[in-house]
């Protein structure tokens, strides 16, 4: 039996030693590396090669594995192991994170290192900021509009849609779209939902809706607004028919993540529209047949209202525990700089962080898209474009996970678009009252906002029972 | 003479042995006990990963959180305390009932046909009440067909017990607590839920999403049974000498070359010389088959034609269905030819082995293949449905699956019957029919039974200690289970449809950051699942027979 044991020891041993060999090997001798918590995209390759060459001593290691992961990121973190750099890509996000005390506030750094908020869009303020301290800085930032495929609307004859047009307009053409025939006998769909929460959120925030109100303690996603635009993303779907729903669309995807299926079916040709920030000319490298067709326009309008919708950013934050602080700090010194973000307009990998690079369509022209009228509409989006607004006294990511089941539910038929949301916003008060009876610290942020002394019966006020 | 056993060689080898057992033990200590210490422990606090959140003793306010409801608008004690005393009714009569059926109580068949009647009132009330779009109306819906029918069956089973009359006794009475519970319920149940609501009715949504995907366990069960009694015996073949065996693994061959040059040729002229060529050495391999089987004894016939039957209906077939310019299918059909010569070269171990690959299969693949099986447009699934429709002139459309919020849940249970039915219960019941002893079918044949008269009165009886096992591992399995499913095919949804409890408990713990209640939410889990196996250990050992 010793025998046994001792081979079993022995292959132990040897496992270990190839497991050992096949770790990373350590940077060289006077190199100090960090490891930059991003997706997959290809463009890493190139920005962190950049970041090396402008700051040497100092090397980037991409670590896809997270993605976007919060669970691993947390646990990661939670442990010792977490990345350096964290790319946290929504505020939602990021209001999570630093709830879970994950990301170090960059607020003393800032201006030193010349990557305060003033470095980059006005409109992304908020977005970088939790209660007044700055928490990540912009690797890129994105506004959306229709960038639609002009080979589907040719071969359809119908003429490619303009800036300045309504949601009603933007449904004839879905129409238009669908019932002219095509000239090349093929199927394609009007309008892919690719993301129904963002494109929900678009609807809201032009027909002027709140998340919140003023002072986040109240959910106003039973409001007027709100209810017209789930009304409207409801009727695109079943009255209209102009739109298949996000399940739908997902069933015909292969897999998420980088380079998701519905990403191939636009660049596939088989969709007219889709709303999506310049970041998918990310995609034009691998889908050469899509170069030439492309085009984009600001988003549709509410009647009599201004057009406006949403921007955030893929933005990058550091882990509070992170060893190698200095560097990272340096790190986010370069996102501010003019070269990355002159990487960023040649990679086609959204809006750079320095709005000083992206003043017209003309500067943001690069290979896979050599038209300024292409990026034209991205930067006058970004001019009138808002953030979402969170509220302090509930988890961001619990709204958007509550949000996406409402719109899934109504998507589904299973209830009512306004059933829908005046249950998700009796659900979303009710958890705001339970975290204010529950948390001393919030109750100190009430009284801090509203200036009275925080009781039980607070909400007798502000919400409906 | 051995020698003395002292005190110290005793102390010697109590020690080698605490040696050998340390590891495990102090992995046990480490790896299990402290854990499920330290979270029965956090399941009174309000632990959260926010720095935030200072740590505080809560009592049970995370299980009334869960479990507890809350007035709309003002409370109404009485109404609440009528409503939960029926519930607690309904709740003694169903014990009392599975009691007075262990216990053989006087008035039971009495007790039956009052249970007929209440499942039946309960089936018509699901049946006729109005129908609403709401995804907790249908779930009502659901739950009172499913309720509604399993009391009639259940009331059917005990209306029919022989050796009783129809005389009430002390075994009607759980019958009248179930009336009495069920008809408080039904009469309160409006006024209830307009005046109050489920603190969490995300749990009780996610509890009945668990419920729900355990529906398949009785037909898994059920076809892992029916599968153990087809592959019990070998297959009525000659026995398996060199000469058959290589004449089998000849032909097999030829299958495959068939397979390979038909499939990659398809309709074109490849594809029609790879298979003639297929042909050709198909029919070298035959002409082989038969002179070594000219010199094989007589017995061995049966086989031999076995296998020149599945080589030509292989090649016949991948022929056809080739020319019909369907490579898919003309795979399949190979694919099923092929099997049928493993099936005769290796008699039953080949069927068993294939039947039991889900098992040792990673789930994750398995799951991702399903979810391309489901596709909507391009999974095969619906493209047979549309296929088989348009060869009937009829428009058949395949339902979304996992897009559709009605369809998404019975797709989990067709696959979980798939990988469950191949697996490790199917090796279960084989065992147990092994110990069937041989004897009583014997006399059971001597007295003229039926196949049936002898799976009813034999078969079925032997297996009850396997089947009470399979039964209680089966239940305790599905009400953990679900992560995986939700995690890698749905991400719960859609809307929240296939979120069960194991992915609630993962969702509040790692996505809420709320580590106090997840592990609450995980005790009430144990809690179900002691619940249902000591109902199921008490109940469910009159199934065993004594040697």
């Amino acid at each position: 039996m010793k025998h046994v044991f001792a081979a079993l020891f022995a292959l132990a041993a040897a496992l270990y030693i190839v497991a050992v060999r096949t770790l990373d090997p350590p940077p060289p001798e006077g190199i100090e590396r960090i490891r930059w918590a991003t997706d997959a995209n290809p463009t890493r390759d190139r920005q962190t090669g950049l970041f090396a060459e402008l700051y040497r001593g100092l090397e980037a290691v991409v670590d896809p594995g997270l993605g976007g992961d919060q669970t691993k990121l947390i646990v990661q973190c939670a442990t010792g192991t977490g990345p350096d750099v964290i790319d946290v890509y929504d505020q939602d996000a990021m209001a999570s994170q630093v709830s879970a005390g994950i990301l170090m506030d960059l607020t003393p750094y800032a201006e030193q290192y010349g990557f305060s908020v003033e470095n980059t869009y006005p409109a992304l303020r908020d977005a970088l900021m939790v209660d007044g301290r700055q928490y990540r800085f912009p690797c890129n930032v994105w506004a959306n509009c229709v960038v639609y495929n002009k080979a589907v609307f040719d071969d359809h004859g119908v003429p490619y849609p303009r800036d300045d047009w309504t949601w009603t307009e933007w449904i004839e053409v879905c129409r238009q779209l669908l019932q002219s025939p095509s000239r090349a006998g093929e199927k394609h769909f009007a309008f892919a939902n690719w993301n129904n929460i963002w494109w929900f959120g678009e609807l809201y925030i032009n027909k002027g809706g709140r998340y919140f109100s003023e002072d986040g303690l109240t959910c106003l996603l039973d409001s007027e607004e709100a209810l017209w635009a789930i009304q409207f993303y409801y009727d695109a779907i079943y009255k209209h028919e102009v739109v298949p729903s996000a399940a739908q669309l997902a069933s015909l995807s292969a897999q998420g993540g980088w380079g998701s299926g519905w990403l191939s079916i636009f660049s596939n040709g088989k969709v007219g529209m889709i709303i999506i920030g310049r970041w998918y000319l990310c995609q034009v490298e691998y889908f050469p047949q899509m170069k030439g067709k492309l085009g984009a326009v600001r988003l549709p309008h509410v009647e009599g209202r201004e057009p406006t919708g949403l921007c955030d950013t893929r933005a990058a934050g550091i882990n509070a525990m992170s060893p190698h602080k200095d560097a990272a700090l340096k790190f986010l010194q370069y996102l501010a700089s003019p070269e990355y973000s002159k990487l960023i307009v040649e990679d086609g990998d959204s809006m750079p962080p320095n709005p000083s690079v992206a003043a017209s369509g003309e500067m943001l022209v690069n290979r896979a898209e050599p038209d300024p009228a292409f990026h034209q509409p991205f930067v006058d989006a970004m001019e009138d474009a808002q953030p979402a607004d969170l509220s302090p006294f509930i988890d961001s990511l619990v709204v958007r996970r509550w949000l996406g089941e409402a719109l899934d539910r109504v998507e589904n038929q299973v209830e009512a678009p306004d059933t829908a949301f005046r249950n998700l916003t009796t659900e979303i008060n009710r958890t705001i009252r339970v975290n204010l009876e529950r948390q001393p610290h919030l109750q100190r942020l009430y009284e801090e906002r509203t200036g009275r002394p925080y009781t039980e019966d607070w909400w007798r006020e502000y919400q409906k029972p | 003479m051995g020698k003395p056993v002292t005190k110290k060689s005793r102390s010697r080898e109590a020690l080698a042995v605490l040696g050998f057992l340390a590891p495990n033990l102090l992995g046990f200590l480490g790896f299990t006990l402290l854990p499920v210490v330290l979270s029965f422990l956090m399941a009174f606090t309000n632990w959260n990963l926010k720095p935030a959140v200072d740590l505080e003793f809560v009592g049970l306010r995370n299980f009334a959180d869960l479990i507890g409801v809350q007035a709309i608008d003002r409370p109404a004690p009485l109404l609440s305390a009528l409503y939960f005393g029926s519930a607690g009714v309904l709740v003694a009569g169903l014990i009392s009932v599975l009691w007075a059926n262990m216990a053989d109580w006087r008035g039971t068949r009495v007790g039956g046909a009052l249970i007929v009647a209440l499942g039946a009132a309960v089936l018509a009330l699901a049946v006729l009440r109005p129908r609403v779009g709401e995804d907790s109306a249908r779930a009502i819906s659901h739950g009172l067909v499913i309720s509604g029918g399993i009391g009639i069956l259940a009331g059917l089973g005990l209306a029919t017990r022989e050796g009783e009359g129809w005389r009430p006794g002390l075994g009607t009475l759980p019958a009248l607590l179930l009336v009495a519970g069920a008809f408080g319920l039904w009469m309160l149940n409006g006024a209830m839920w307009g005046s109050y609501e489920p603190r969490d009715a995300r749990f009780w949504q996610y509890f009945y999403n668990t419920a729900y995907l355990m529906i398949g366990i009785p037909f898994g069960i059920a076809g892992s049974l029916a599968l153990a009694l087809l592959v019990n015996n070998d297959l009525p073949l000659s026995g398996r000498a060199p000469g058959p065996l290589l004449a089998a693994l000849l032909r097999t061959a030829a299958v495959a070359i068939c397979v390979v040059f038909g499939v990659v040729g398809g309709t074109t002229v490849i594809g029609k010389v790879g298979l003639a060529s297929g042909a050709g050495v198909a029919a070298l391999c035959f002409l082989a088959a038969l002179l070594i089987t000219v010199r094989a004894p007589a017995e061995r016939l049966g086989q031999i034609a076995g296998t020149l039957l599945c080589l030509l209906c292989g090649i016949v077939t991948m022929a056809l269905v080739l020319g019909m310019g369907q490579p898919n299918v003309a795979v399949l059909g190979g694919l099923f030819w092929l099997m049928a010569a493993m099936g005769v070269a290796f008699n039953i171990v080949a069927y068993r082995t294939v039947y039991y690959l889900p098992t040792f299969t990673a789930g994750v693949a398995l799951m991702i293949l399903w979810k391309a099986l489901y596709n909507p447009e391009t999974g095969p699934i619906n493209v047979a449905i549309e296929t088989i429709g348009n060869a009937l002139g009829r428009d058949w459309q395949g339902p979304e699956w996992l897009a559709s919020v009605p369809w998404a849940k019975p797709a989990l249970i067709i696959m979980g019957v798939w990988t469950g039915i191949g697996g490790t219960n199917m090796l279960l019941y084989l065992a147990g029919l092994s110990n069937v002893p041989t004897d009583l079918m014997d006399a059971a044949d001597v007295d003229g039974a039926s196949a049936w008269g002898k799976f009813r009165h034999v078969t079925w009886p032997q297996l009850g200690p396997t089947t009470f096992f399979i039964t209680i591992m089966s239940i305790i399995g599905g009400l953990q289970g679900g992560f995986e499913q939700a995690r890698v095919m749905t991400g719960g949804g859609p809307a929240g449809s296939t979120t069960t409890l194991s992915y609630y408990i993962y969702n509040k713990a790692f996505q809420d950051l709320d580590l106090g209640y997840a592990a609450a939410i995980s005790w009430v889990l144990f809690a179900i699942i002691f619940v249902a196996t000591a109902l199921n250990w008490k109940f469910g050992r009159e199934l065993e027979v004594s040697p």
